[in-house]
């Protein structure tokens, strides 16, 4: 009888180690369908493009960090992410990460029991999530560690001279991504394909509009007082002071606010004069149009003879009253009336020897080049025109 | 662990590294010359906000580029990515004659912070490809370059579409950087 028990025993055994091998290997295949799905439906943001900042400044996150400037501080994104530790053993350390409307990221060793901005040591005995057995011992440890240095309760990461990149040098890192400035590299490694994903766009976006926007005295200020700016000398802070104050200076003389609603307002400038794709931030000094940031790259790639791209936001001093005047007599309305109807296709099906079609937001670059082209050619027929009757 | 025996590696084989900041006015080529020489083509670029930062093996020096966005309000935080650099690349675009004194302001700013007091300079005289651009010999002028007293630089025309003369520069730029860590060896 013992014998059969023992048979059946370890059938049974067998039969659940099979049961949970499969039931793991469902969990990964839902894991990986819920992370494709995320990625799709965070894909719009492209970050297969060569600028890694400032493509696609969220307008959620823009109208969230100017909600800021009034005062409420918001939390645009916060979670758990492991960080590579800079030190020879490169060790992964779960950091609990806070990126705030303010455009400030900041992490903490654990998850902080009071409110946002807490630098209290109390919050090390609470809260710790996965303290089941090494509890005690990671309490210990961790409170060694910040009777080492003091400050590393709360860490800042200056977003606004870093960089995001996807892709880590070693292809072996899944789920990571690095925060890249001239003082620091951060490896980050996310829980999820999505939530890496999350945290790219978002941290993007916010510093997309941190250097759009004139936020940047209350970052600053935010940041020296807390003084968690972590292994940064005090020449730096110091040049820190000047260069904002230098931005503050500038603001003064021509708030930008002003140059870009004046020029919105000009008909036909709410859209880009090439592909009409919404909220053109980018201007041709001498065509006298607005453009979105994709169509300026090809209008420079033109050369200065031919278009002299500027920003509106981030260009102060080119927006004199006599270049507003002349975008005020021109705007993308009048000026495409007068360049794409040779190169509009014509609807009555005759021929057109310049015929192109007009790209749209999603096009490719050579489409866009190709349109504009052939408007640059006719604004030369143009001007031969005025020109020949003149003589 | 990898990295120490990397760094040993390097340093018996005489590979080594250098840090770059490549800076310009806007729409210069700085990125454009960044990828030509990263992945060896020429991309299609959209103004860069922030700044672009690859690592480019030439030779047996391995570059890190920083390439950073030229908007004028961007350009105060250009000196954040002073500290520790070893070289700087001035891209200008030759055909804009109208701002090679806005690039000579902004220029001699960049060289005369403390902190980028002993790094190497090349200027690269972009866009030669262009009809009417101006000749290297001309933006030396313009940048006020031969005024520039106890400092090692370097003039090089360019085409980033094309690639020419970018190779002439780094070559100019390890060359000197050898030359340089040589000295200050010798000098100890």
């Amino acid at each position: 009888m013992e014998p059969f028990i023992h048979q059946v025993l370890t059938y049974a055994q067998q039969s659940k180690e099979h049961a949970t091998s499969e039931q793991d290997r469902l969990a990964k295949r839902i894991q990986e369908f819920l992370a494709q799905a995320e990625m799709k439906e965070a894909l719009p943001t492209n970050f297969g493009n060569v600028n890694g900042v400032g493509m696609n400044s969220d307008k959620n996150i823009d109208a969230i960090m100017k909600s800021t400037t009034k005062g409420t501080v918001q939390t645009i994104k916060q979670g758990y992410l492991l960080k590579r530790s800079t030190s020879l053993r490169a060790d992964w350390k779960r950091r609990f990460f806070i990126l705030d409307s303010r455009g400030i990221l900041y992490y903490y060793r654990i998850f902080p029991n009071k409110p946002v901005g807490s630098q209290s040591t109390n919050s090390l005995t609470s809260t710790e999530q996965h303290s089941r057995v090494f509890g005690r011992f990671r309490s210990r440890h961790n409170r060694a560690a910040s009777h080492d240095d003091e400050n590393s309760e709360c860490h800042t990461v200056d977003l606004r001279t870093s960089t995001i990149k996807a892709d880590d040098e070693d292809s072996d890192l899944r789920l990571c991504f690095r925060i890249i400035s001239p003082m620091k590299t951060y490896t980050l490694q996310a829980e999820s394909e999505g939530d890496r994903i999350d945290w790219m766009n978002k941290i993007t976006g916010v510093i997309a509009s941190l250097l759009n926007s004139n936020m940047k005295q209350t970052h600053f200020n935010r940041v020296h007082s807390g003084s968690a700016l972590d292994a940064v000398g005090e020449e730096f802070a110091a040049s820190q002071v000047d260069n904002t104050g230098s931005i503050l200076d500038n603001m003064n003389i021509n708030p930008e606010d002003c140059v870009s609603s004046i020029l919105r307002k000009i008909p036909g400038n709410d859209l880009c004069a090439e592909c009409s794709a919404t909220e053109p931030d980018w201007a041709s000094l001498n065509l006298g149009i607005l453009m979105c940031i994709e169509c300026s790259g090809v209008h420079r790639n033109l050369g200065v003879h031919i278009s002299k791209v500027r920003s509106i936001n981030l260009d102060v001093k080119v927006w004199e009253p006599t270049v507003m005047d002349l975008f005020r007599n021109l705007g993308n309305m009048y000026c495409n009336s007068i360049w794409e109807n040779p190169v509009q296709t014509n609807s009555e099906g005759g021929s057109n020897a310049l015929a192109v079609n007009k790209p749209s937001p999603r096009d490719a670059n050579q489409q866009r080049e190709k349109y504009m082209i052939a408007k640059v050619y006719v604004l030369a027929i143009v001007l031969y025109a005025t020109t020949g009757a003149m003589c | 662990m990898g990295q120490v025996f990397r760094k040993l590696f390097d340093a018996f084989f005489g590979n080594s590294e250098m840090r770059v900041v490549m800076l310009g006015l806007d729409a210069a080529g700085k990125t454009t010359i960044l990828y030509k020489l990263h992945i060896g083509e020429v991309l299609s670029t959209v103004p860069t906000i922030g700044f672009n930062v690859e690592k480019v093996q030439y030779k047996n020096v391995m570059f890190t580029v920083w390439d950073v966005g030229g908007q004028e309000k961007l350009r105060p935080l250009w000196r954040h990515y002073f500290n520790d650099t070893n070289g700087l690349i001035y891209v200008v675009d030759s055909l804009d004659r109208e701002r090679i004194s806005k690039a000579k302001a902004e220029f001699q700013t960049i060289i005369n912070d403390p902190f980028m007091l002993n790094c190497v300079i090349l200027v690269f005289a972009n866009k030669q490809d262009m009809k009417g651009a101006m000749t290297p010999m001309e933006v030396c002028e313009g940048l006020g370059l031969f005024e520039l007293k106890n400092r090692k630089w370097h003039i090089q025309g360019t085409c980033a579409l094309k690639g020419d003369g970018l190779y002439e520069g780094l070559d100019w730029l390890a060359s000197t950087l050898k030359d340089m860590k040589a000295a200050s060896t010798s000098s100890f």
